[in-house]
């Protein structure tokens, strides 16, 4: 049950998600990856990730100064 | 954000905004700049106002259109973005040798969704050699293997490893059953060489015992000899001493020889002086015949004379009968003399023979004892040889303990072997080639 954490300041739509991608063969069932992000779309684009890949997205909050925090849990 | 949603779902109110915005540009057109700038007047102050208009729609479409673009692009790439995602674990998994994983081919983004299908033929064929692979473990080698297209090299790298393989395990099979009959030939073999072993033992006992027998003769002849050359020895002794004896023999015959001859000669002396002594009394007895007659004459006064004369001739006739007596011994003397000369030339001759026939036999004992030592050097050689004989017995039979040991262990083996060589036929029996 580890948390991983993965920086995606500075990427804009749909690199962020790309790089959630890569990240997803590293993790186990229950692992959580948490990601921080200043793209505007990033909330949006980190539901319907989640939506399609089957994926909870436990929550995407604004961290202030546009930029988010989200947490998936595998 | 809302606000463009709402711009996208209400076009109408858009317009709106556009042509209020158009106006508003017109009227700060008509407000801060100078009517005497336009040069026809109120007219020309509208024409430039509904240009204004115009071009504010123009403007406000062309910004709704980029924004819908912007948001198409963005669920495109997101679609993209998710597709690859998804293809992203697929191949992950294919990496890691998961075939149970499939890459979806209705993503919605046609070259995802070729990629899924391409992908997915992928791990079809892989399963499917994956199946044939498992066919071959579970012994299966008459299967063909398909090559999926001319550049497959895993598909022909495959087929022939299984082809190899096939042949291999027919090879081994081959071998098996030869090896199989080898062995059956080789634990004959054994057999028969245990018998033949057990016979050389036996020989080699034979050998042995008779070697020992040799050993017990040649001492035997060895001690005979050794006597007989002693013997012999001392037979030379003797004849060295008869040979002695023989020659004080043949000097005493020579001595005797000489005695003879020198008492002949003596004889002969005798009887010369005999002959002088008859002389003597012949003329003696003439001499008294003279004085008989002498004294016949001489009358009375010779008869004392014609006395002793006739003593005399008396004398003489004596002498002469005497003589002649001692004649007729000389006679005897020399012939007894020339007998014994006889006799001993005789002894002499048989003497010399007698000398002879020693050096003879000595020449013969002398024979006789280079035989025997010659003899006691073949009697040495021939015990040396029986002692080797012997010791070669002995390691003959040491040798063949450890054949006939050497023997039951190949016979051993030999049965190990025929086992495991039924074991491998077994074995090879799972393969269908």
């Amino acid at each position: 049950m580890a948390t991983v954490q993965l920086d995606c300041n500075g990427l804009r739509c749909p690199q962020p998600v790309l790089k959630i991608a890569t990240k997803v063969p590293e993790m186990k069932p229950g692992d959580i990856l948490e990601v921080l992000a200043d793209c505007p779309s990033f909330p949006n684009d980190v539901k319907t990730w989640c939506d399609r890949t089957k994926k909870t997205l436990m929550f995407c909050n604004s961290a202030g100064g546009g930029k988010f925090k989200a947490q998936i849990k595998f | 954000m809302k606000f463009l949603t709402l711009v996208k779902r209400e076009p109408a109110a858009l317009l709106v905004l556009t042509g209020a915005f158009g106006l508003g540009l017109a009227l700060a057109a008509a407000v801060f700049i100078p009517a005497a700038k336009f040069p026809y007047g109120a007219a020309g102050r509208i024409f430039i106002a509904v240009l204004f208009v115009i071009f504010a729609v123009f403007t406000a479409v062309y910004f709704i259109k980029l924004l819908i673009i912007k948001d198409e692009l963005h669920d495109n790439s997101m679609n993209l973005a998710i597709g690859m995602s998804e293809y992203f674990s697929v191949i992950s998994g294919v990496s890691a040798g998961d075939y149970s994983v499939r890459a979806s081919e209705n993503t919605g983004d046609y070259l995802i969704d070729q990629l899924g299908v391409t992908t997915n033929k992928m791990i079809d064929s892989e399963k499917e050699m994956m199946d044939t692979a498992l066919k071959v473990a579970e012994g299966d080698l008459t299967l063909h293997i398909k090559q999926r297209s001319e550049k497959d090299e895993l598909g022909r790298v495959f087929g022939k490893m299984v082809e190899n393989l096939e042949w291999l395990l027919i090879s081994i099979r081959d071998t098996a059953n030869a090896l199989s009959m080898a062995t059956e030939s080789m634990a004959a073999m054994t057999e028969q060489s245990s018998g033949t072993i057990e016979q050389t033992a036996e020989a080699v006992n034979q050998i042995a015992e008779s070697s020992s027998h040799v050993s017990v003769n040649t001492q035997k002849v060895s001690d005979e000899s050794q006597k007989a050359f002693k013997n012999a020895e001392l037979g030379m002794k003797e004849i060295n001493t008869l040979t002695d004896g023989t020659k004080a023999i043949e000097e005493a015959v020579e001595m005797n020889r000489v005695a003879m001859e020198k008492l002949d000669e003596k004889t002969q002396k005798i009887g010369s002086i005999v002959k002088t002594i008859q002389e003597i009394a012949s003329q003696t007895n003439l001499l008294s015949l003279n004085a008989t007659i002498e004294a016949a004459r001489a009358g009375e006064a010779g008869r004392g004379f014609s006395v002793v004369a006739e003593e005399i001739g008396v004398l003489a006739d004596d002498s002469a009968k005497w003589a002649k007596e001692i004649v007729k011994i000389i006679k005897e003397l020399q012939h007894s003399a020339d007998s014994a000369v006889k006799m001993a030339q005789v002894t002499h001759g048989e003497v010399k023979g007698g000398v002879l026939l020693m050096q003879s036999a000595q020449e013969k004992f002398a024979g006789i004892i280079s035989s025997f030592e010659v003899i006691a050097g073949e009697v040495e050689q021939i015990a040396a040889a029986t002692e080797e004989t012997a010791a070669s017995s002995e390691e003959v039979s040491a040798s063949s303990e450890e054949q006939a040991a050497s023997v039951d262990q190949i016979a051993q083996t030999a049965q190990m072997m025929a086992e495991t060589t039924a074991v491998l036929l077994k074995q090879i029996e799972k393969f269908k080639v």
